[in-house]
């Protein structure tokens, strides 16, 4: 069965951003089934009334959508819902709908613990809780997977890959560029001195936990990254994301900046970073709160909270399993990992040397195996057979604190007796 | 027709438990390229006959492991070669394409047979500075040494305890030559990962303990002296390597409780003979001699959670390289038998509030055995003994042996007691009181080999001969059934 991919959105006319343009162009390269989404954009209601009419059991399920590590993806989550206005879902939303069962899954049989639903969009799988809300509006697929990284699909020749971004982020009370420039105030080499100083002070210490001089590391890795980064996407770049903060009620645009609670991009790390290389935001947390909020207009009608991040293509191909990339939630034993779908022409394992790359080939045989005739079940016998826990554990090897007896002295040799 | 083979690898412990590996491979002796040796994936040439991998552990409490593979025509691996138990082997075929995915089972165990021997063979030539003959010590002991093998060999005119059939609740004490004793076994010394203390065990796997019907193996725990005492004496010094890699603990810490001496074990009871006891016995049980180090002893097994852990990796291991992929989960009934001041270290494990309660010493450890508490020690080992075998429902076993009848031994069996020497057993089996004295003992030196045992000497001989001979009686108690 071809997998089913559901764009949230489309690209505004001449946009500069061409994510679903290009999203789109990946998945029907790879043969997936590509359902676009209606002239006001996808919702969750509308991809389960496409779902019940497919009435059988599904495999893999694609959605792609813009999305941000404070836990939204693009799309409501009923038709209702957009009709009041509303273009994202929060985990608010969720834990409303399912308390209140606005929106029921598809019927079983569709959505079955063999179905793996996987989000392509930015960073949204750093929130357990958005993944575990998400999980179970679809009704508990066999597993849910969702991206810990900046995420995009990248025009590469006549083909298009998805590839993720390492990403650091920084709190501003500015827009990167003022309205109608190309380059931030003072321009990008200041710019960029004063990002890598200050991400520098936020991040560094958990370089400096993670290996010696890791933060002399860190600081090297950061400046490499930003020294040509500009707006426009490359191999880096420095990436805008606003979070508008709307009046409710009777509330003033103030009132409703002061009023935000603290949020955060990610769940708390308790884990930490085991080399300068991996800090970033998904081993270092950034929450936001009223007091990052600024008037987003003179009159100060609105407040905004403006976020830069530095990201860094990680040129590789995606694996789509539980690791540093995707974060899952499961309902049942894990299934087959995947490369997800290949765009034609670009060779399995391309990205050459790397263990991601070994991963990749493994997902590409696996791949293979499957369209072989080689059933899931067999597959996730296999993965099931894998060792878990940890051969280790309680493993004592030191002698407890008890002392040799002493006084002893009641074994020395006996006498050999000579037989006579 | 495969187009192309593809392995992967990852490690596990003998219980299937993940365990983190740098992995290696060679495919006809050349070795395979991988990215990243924690995570490997290799691309195996459609030529390869062979291929071998090696799992190095990340943590120091396991061994590495090598294991070898033929490979099909279909590109299909198959594990060969001794160590073939020791890996399991998946494949997913596909169109041109198999993948095999490995399961490397690393052990904490290794044999060191081979190097004990060699350690046999390099005794120390001085004691505390002085010189010291002790190779023609042990030649006078065991005829030929240092062995060739660890084979325990018929002795043919040796004495073993006479035992009566039926078994009788109380019974005297004789000797006699009994050439139908056989150790017909697996000898092998093993060597324990990343402890302080066991390093080295001892195992005697008795060919009637068959490993191909995957029974959980019976087993006797022998624990030897403790070592204080020998601080500045054996062990170390004298040019002799750190534990465990010198004579004393190859010979006085292990084989000399494993053989009996050349001809009889009236000539050297400082040799226990304990396989040998137990094919006297009848025992079906594996006999496991940990070797204690100089300083800290048992270690780690004073804690018997990890004594029954210890016990199923070995047990674990010793199926695996008899070619048993699928070892038993559980052990069999396990008695620990304990000499000397070891009978302190026994009575120690037994009353650890750390140990109380805890699964294998409450459940699979069914009797303890203590062959001559030294006075200081056998007020603590009988508490520590009858309070650990609770009230006779729990069907457990305590038997002491011993040269003296301290007080604290009349609580084992209740008055009026045999006439010296005798081998009594409470009426349910659950307990015994074994008593031979040194006049005892002076005379069947005297019958079994002719010689008048020095009452000078006599203490001593009679503490090693009350292990070397008597333990045969406890062995016959039907414990291990």
């Amino acid at each position: 069965m071809a997998d089913l991919t559901y764009l949230m959105n489309a690209d505004p006319a001449g946009a500069a951003n061409q994510f679903y343009t290009l999203a789109r162009q990946y998945f029907v390269a790879a043969g997936s089934t590509v359902v676009d989404a209606p002239t006001k954009g996808q919702t969750i209601e509308g991809i389960f009334n496409d779902l019940k009419t497919k009435k059988t059991a599904q495999g893999t399920i694609n959605i792609v959508s813009h999305a941000v590590g404070f836990g939204g993806i693009e799309g409501p989550i009923t038709l209702a819902d957009q009709t009041n206005g509303r273009t994202m879902t929060i985990a608010d939303d969720m834990q409303d709908a399912l308390a209140n069962k606005t929106l029921a899954p598809p019927e079983p049989g569709i959505i079955t613990d063999k179905t793996r639903i996987v989000l392509y969009g930015c960073d949204v799988g750093r929130s357990l809780n958005f993944l575990k809300l998400l999980s179970l509006l679809f009704g508990n697929p066999g597993e849910l997977l969702a991206p810990r990284r900046l995420s995009m699909f990248k025009q590469d020749g006549t083909t298009v890959k998805y590839r993720q971004a390492q990403s650091w982020t920084l709190v501003r009370k500015v827009h990167l560029t003022p309205a109608g420039a190309n380059e931030p105030t003072g321009g990008w080499p200041a710019f960029r001195t004063q990002f890598v100083k200050d991400a520098s002070d936020k991040f560094g210490r958990a370089a400096i936990l993670s290996e010696i001089d890791g933060d002399h590391r860190f600081t090297t890795i950061l400046t490499t990254a930003a020294s040509s980064a500009t707006k426009a996407i490359g191999p880096a770049f420095f990436l805008e994301e606003t979070l508008d903060v709307f009046p409710t009620g009777t509330q003033t645009a103030k009132q409703a900046a002061d009023s935000i609670k603290p949020l955060s991009n990610g769940d708390p790390v308790t884990a930490t970073a085991q080399s300068a290389a991996q800090v970033d935001d998904t081993t270092v947390v950034t929450t936001v709160s009223g007091t990052d909020a600024y008037p987003a207009k003179p009159d100060k009608s609105q407040y905004s909270i403006t976020l830069i991040l530095l990201a860094q293509i990680i040129d590789q191909d995606v694996l789509i399993a539980e690791g540093p990339g995707y974060a899952r939630v499961t309902s049942s034993k894990g299934l087959a990992p995947s490369a997800g779908p290949k765009a034609t022409g670009g060779g399995a394992g391309s990205g050459g040397g790397s263990g991601s790359g070994d991963a990749d080939l493994l997902q590409a045989v696996t791949q293979q195996l499957l369209a072989a005739g080689v059933s899931q079940d067999d597959i996730d016998t296999l993965l099931a057979s894998t060792p878990t826990g940890d051969a280790t554990e309680d493993i004592d090897t030191d002698a407890p604190a008890a002392v040799p007896v002493e006084g002893d002295t009641g074994s020395g040799f006996p006498p050999t007796l000579e037989t006579a | 027709m495969t187009l192309f083979s593809l392995l992967t690898a990852v490690g596990s412990d003998w219980k299937g438990f993940a365990l983190t590996c740098h992995f290696s491979a060679t495919a006809d002796g050349v070795p395979l390229a991988v990215a990243d040796d924690t995570k490997p994936f290799w691309s195996v040439p459609t030529t390869a006959t062979t291929v071998t991998i090696t799992a190095t552990p990340t943590v120091p409490t396991f061994w590495p492991t090598t294991v070898t593979f033929d490979v099909g025509n279909t590109g299909a691996l198959t594990p060969a070669g001794p160590t073939a138990a020791f890996v399991t082997v998946k494949d997913l075929h596909g169109a041109g394409v198999v993948l095999s995915f490995a399961t490397v089972v690393l052990s904490r165990f290794k044999d060191v047979s081979d190097d004990v021997l060699k350690l046999l063979a390099n005794p120390p030539a001085t004691r505390q500075g002085r010189p010291a003959h002790v190779l023609q010590d042990y030649k006078d002991t065991y005829g030929v040494f240092p062995p060739q093998d660890w084979d325990l060999d018929d002795k043919p005119d040796a004495h073993f305890l006479d035992l009566p059939n039926p078994p009788q609740v109380v019974q005297g004490v004789s000797f006699s030559k009994d050439t139908s004793v056989h150790v017909d076994a697996e000898n092998v010394v093993l060597r324990l990962a990343g402890v302080v203390a066991p390093k080295l065990w001892g195992v005697s796997w008795p060919a009637t303990i068959d490993r191909n019907d995957a029974q959980p193996t019976p087993i006797l725990l022998f624990l030897r002296q403790g070592n204080a005492q020998y601080i500045g004496s054996f062990f170390s010094g004298d040019g002799l390597g750190p534990y465990p890699d010198n004579f004393d603990y190859a010979s006085f810490g292990l084989f000399d409780d494993m053989a009996y001496p050349e001809v009889d074990p009236f000539n050297q009871p400082g040799s226990k003979g304990v396989p040998y006891q137990a094919a006297k016995a009848g025992a079906k049980a594996v006999t496991v001699h940990p070797v204690n180090s100089l300083n800290e002893d048992f270690g780690v097994i004073e804690s018997t959670k990890q004594m029954g852990r210890i016990l199923l990796e070995l047990q674990a291991f010793m199926f695996r390289r008899a070619g048993i992929a699928t070892p038993p989960t559980t052990l069999g009934k396990t008695a620990i038998a304990s000499f000397s001041s070891g009978t302190h270290i026994l009575a120690r494990i037994l009353a650890s509030p750390d140990n109380r309660g805890e699964t294998f010493l409450n459940d699979t450890v069914n009797a303890v055995y203590f062959l001559d508490a030294p006075a200081w020690s056998v007020g603590d080992c009988v508490v520590a003994a009858l309070a650990w075998a609770g009230a006779p429902e729990r069907d457990k076993r305590v038997r002491f042996y011993t040269q003296d009848l301290w007080d604290p031994l009349k609580k084992v069996l209740p008055s009026p007691l045999p006439k010296e020497p005798f081998l009594a057993n409470s009426p349910d089996n659950l307990r015994t009181l074994g008593l031979v004295s040194r006049t005892s003992w002076i005379g069947f030196v005297k019958n079994a080999i002719n010689v008048q045992l020095p009452a000078a000497d006599a203490w001593q001989y009679v503490h090693h001969a009350t292990a070397a001979m008597l333990l045969t009686h406890a062995l016959a108690q039907d414990d291990f059934s």
